[in-house]
């Protein structure tokens, strides 16, 4: 008698556990990829309901989230948009984000696992999850300085600190105010994106980390201190220049490519590689999004790289080359976050400064930057490169500046000596 | 009585689960004003009420009924004020006058439903009194089941001709039906079961029943076939036939009629796919869900991202987007709820229906005569089997069809018949437990 009842029992009991099985994929273990399917709008309304965190510069926020009453939407703000652009990149909800508000994602919307302790008082205080504050190593005056003196001109600039890799200026023109695309209203920044993605100046691209340029000549400081480092040159080796043969120092003086083909046959692509590399090449550094790595070309004659031809580096890469001169050879890795704090503004978590490597010995530094330099000036120290981008590179005490300019007959050297003489001036 | 000692303790848990429910949907809503309160009140005085008029009435019924159905109401009317919020806030946002809450109307039907299941234990005081009226319940069932059907007051809602428009007021006359149609399949197997189970004529080498005893049962396909072609719902008449079907086995123990009926169930299910262009779309959109998203799959993939947004925990109450699911209040309320608690919320309430259910068959196999067996096992049945069609259908399992899920859709009739049966359920239990304590 008690069978069927049994028996039907175990067929309900399949059927719920058929249900909970599907229930599992639905909710847990398919859940991202049904949840980010595009047409599921709760993504966005999400977002709208939630307090970004701020984005700091020095001790002032440039990039804030607020709403005017309590059922309304969640408003990001920007303080200077178009200063801060290059580093903070945009937020919007139709278009996702880039910069700052993309790499450091997880902590502006609150969902870094830093966070996990301040979620739960969230939780027991009833309020919705807000989201952390980010502090750049920007530095407003420097930031100001590079901004200006970009001017009108399309390149970028980019200002580290040599002792400990933050960076102190990053500005890629031309550029646009990230206030534009921060709006609720999708119908106002689909137009503004639309503007900004169909100008055929690409001000949405960030031309610090995001462009690799051709080098050109520029590359003779990698090439030189490949030289010094594989131990066949010294200083006074004869190398040919023009149709004479000179000492190494004065063909650097006079940047002679008869003299770098020479040196990349002598030492072979794998030196040049090695010691590029060391400077920071084939590596992406990723202190914002999105960055790209510079790189060698691959297969290519050892003489015609060691010119710097094929040779493309972002100018944060030669900005890292002109610390590590600046640093007498050890390169410190670049960070743009200098500390990363809860709601509440407790710091989870501070930059502290790393290492790279030491691309050029301490002995060396100093009399490559000296040879190759163009001014003479007991501070500054600036290495140009010919041609088209311009390129300069300087240091002067702690600051190493890049500065690459795309237009035919820009002058990168200018524009790198007066901002490192601004911010010289401002500390 | 330690028996409704813990019935006590458990409706004060299902109030208490249901009063912490209110206050957090409100307070991530920001909600201040008290309006909903009383109605809340006045659902937990009545579930407390029920207790003490089941310590009167049937003292010794099963402790466990009262506080899960009590449970799982009270999360459906949390999910519906929730709802309600909603609604209001998308009205003050758009400039329209505010909408009526679906949350008056489902506490009074609480009420209501819970008066009548304690007004079934009083005026029932033995379940074999039901057993008189099994041909009476056969022809009311039909009756509600075709009225839909009647000129003026049937309407078609949502593409299902399941319901009567009297003014203002809509009703679900299939509901009861259900209930009616449990006490004739009860009645009618009591009596059929040893010829339906052991008399056999051969034809070509077969054994198979008379004629006579096989009549009504293809009187019941073809009526549910009947729901299916003219009320245009997969449902309901997956459901009356399961329903039939399972008292069916439990009567005769033979599971050849298992296979039977799926075997019918197999060609009504074929052949209505073939010949009707609703259950085509609803097997595509089944198949296909996110291919129609746009059209008639909105629904449903409403529903799945409701429920992948909900994650293993839930959005919380009050902070998901349940309302961007049409119908979330009735047919989806099971997506409301599993978008705000999450996997883990969803498979809970998907429990407390497991153990209302097993609590329906346990009362099955402890009561002695067997039309109170069928009887329970039949209520037991239906509310098992409406609540895997829903939830399967609305979790992509099954196709998706138009039936409500018992005590938490928003819906009159079906709130009230099901605190009806489970006031059957109760009484039989009391009688079951009663029998059992004097033997």
């Amino acid at each position: 008698m008690m069978r069927p009842y049994r028996r039907l029992a175990g067929v309900l009991a399949v059927a719920l556990a058929l249900l909970v099985a599907n229930l599992s994929w639905l909710q847990v273990l398919g859940a991202e990829g049904i949840r980010g399917d595009e047409s599921n709008t709760r993504n966005l309304l999400q977002q709208y309901n939630r307090a970004r965190g701020p984005i700091v510069v020095g001790a002032a926020p440039i990039a804030t989230s607020a709403r005017a009453k309590s059922d309304s939407f969640y408003q990001r703000s920007y303080t200077d948009g178009a200063l801060y652009a290059s580093a903070t990149g945009y937020y919007s909800l139709l278009y996702g984000a880039t910069g700052i508000e993309a790499s450091e994602n997880d902590v502006l919307s609150g969902t870094d696992s830093r966070f996990f302790v301040d979620r739960v008082q969230q939780l027991f205080a009833g309020q919705h999850q807000a989201g952390g504050a980010v502090t750049l190593t920007l530095s407003a005056d420097a930031q100001r300085a590079a901004f200006d003196a970009l001017a009108s001109r399309t390149g970028a600039v980019v200002v580290l600190d040599a002792r400990t890799g933050a960076v102190r200026a990053m500005v890629s023109k031309p550029t646009f105010d990230p206030q534009d695309l921060a709006p609720n209203d999708p119908v106002a920044v689909r137009n503004a994106y639309r503007t900004l993605a169909s100008d055929p100046a690409k001000p949405l691209l960030n031309r610090v980390t995001g462009r690799a340029y051709p080098v050109g000549d520029l590359f003779d400081v990698i090439t030189a201190t490949a030289a010094l480092a594989s131990g066949s040159y010294s200083m006074t080796s004869p190398v040919p220049c023009a149709d004479a043969v000179v000492a190494l120092t004065i063909a650097l003086q006079r940047r002679c490519p008869e003299a770098f083909a020479e040196i990349g046959r002598r030492i072979g692509v794998d030196a040049l590689r090695s010691t590029a590399e060391q400077f920071g090449f084939n590596n992406a550094f990723p202190i914002t999004a999105p960055s790209v790595a510079s790189r060698l070309p691959i297969g290519a004659d050892p003489a015609t790289t060691a010119t710097g031809a094929g040779v493309r580096a972002t100018p944060l890469q030669m900005a890292l080359v002109a610390a590590a001169l600046a640093n007498n050879g050890t390169l410190m890795t670049p960070y743009l976050v200098s500390d990363v704090r809860t709601p509440n503004l407790a710091i989870v978590d501070a930059a502290a400064p790393t290492a790279f490597g030491t691309p050029v010995a301490e002995r060396n530094a100093q009399a490559i930057a000296e040879a190759l330099q163009s001014r003479t000036d007991a501070q500054l120290h600036l290495i140009h490169g010919s041609g088209s981008p311009s390129w300069a590179i300087a240091y002067s005490g702690r600051l190493a500046i890049a500065v690459c300019l795309e237009a035919a007959n820009a002058d990168a050297s200018t524009v790198a000596t007066t901002v490192l003489r601004e911010i010289s001036v401002k500390q | 009585m330690t028996q409704r000692r813990s019935e006590a303790v458990l409706l004060a848990c299902a109030i208490t689960i249901g009063c912490i429910a209110v206050v957090v949907t409100r307070a991530n809503l920001d909600v201040a004003d008290n309006g909903t309160r009383i109605g809340f009140a006045l659902v937990a005085l009545c579930a407390v009420a029920a207790h003490i008029g089941i310590r009167r009435f049937a003292p010794l019924a099963d402790p466990v009924i009262l506080p899960t159905a009590t449970l799982l109401n009270l999360l459906g009317l949390v999910m519906i004020h929730r709802l309600d919020l909603a609604d209001n806030a998308k009205a003050i946002r758009q400039g329209t006058p505010l909408p009526s809450p679906t949350f008056s109307t489902q506490a009074a039907w609480t009420v209501l439903g819970l008066s009548l299941a304690i007004a079934v234990l009083l005026l029932l005081r033995d379940h074999r009194q039901l057993q008189r009226y099994t041909y009476t319940s056969m022809v009311a069932g039909i009756v509600l089941l075709l009225m839909p059907l009647l000129p003026v007051v049937g309407a078609t809602i949502n593409g299902a001709r399941l319901w009567l428009r009297i003014g203002d007021h809509s009703f679900q006359p299939g509901e009861f039906a259900k209930l009616c149609l449990a006490v004739f399949f009860a009645g009618f197997l009591v009596l059929k079961r040893d010829s339906l189970a052991y008399i056999r004529v051969r034809h070509f080498g077969l054994g198979l029943p008379r004629p006579r005893d096989l009549g009504p049962i293809l009187i019941a396909w073809m009526v549910s076939v009947g729901i299916l072609v003219f009320e245009r719902d997969l449902g309901m008449s997956l459901l009356f036939f399961g329903m039939f079907i399972g008292v069916l086995y439990l009567a005769t123990g033979q599971r050849t009629w298992l296979a039977f009926g799926a075997v019918l169930f197999l060609i009504g299910a074929t052949s209505s796919w073939l010949l009707f262009s609703h259950v085509q779309t609803r097997v595509a959109i089944w198949l296909h869900p996110f291919q129609y998203a746009d059209t008639q799959g909105y629904q449903l993939v409403q529903g799945l991202f409701g429920l992948a947004t909900g994650g293993l925990f839930g959005t919380g109450l009050g902070d998901g987007f349940p309302y961007l699911v049409p119908f979330a209040k009735s047919d989806f309320i099971l997506t409301s709820l599993g978008e705000e608690l999450g996997f883990v919320g969803l498979t809970a309430m998907l429990m407390l229906y497991a153990v209302l259910v097993q609590r329906g068959l346990r009362t099955a196999v402890t009561i002695k005569d067997p039309f109170g067996q069928l009887l329970a096992a039949g209520l037991a049945i239906v509310l098992g089997l409406q609540t895997i069609i829903v939830a399967g259908g609305v979790t992509r399992l099954v196709p998706l069809t138009g039936l409500t899920t018992p005590l938490l859709s928003a819906g009159g009739s079906s709130l009230v018949a099901n605190w009806i049966a489970i006031g059957l359920l109760l009484r039989i239990s009391d009688t079951a437990n009663r029998m059992r304590s004097e033997s």
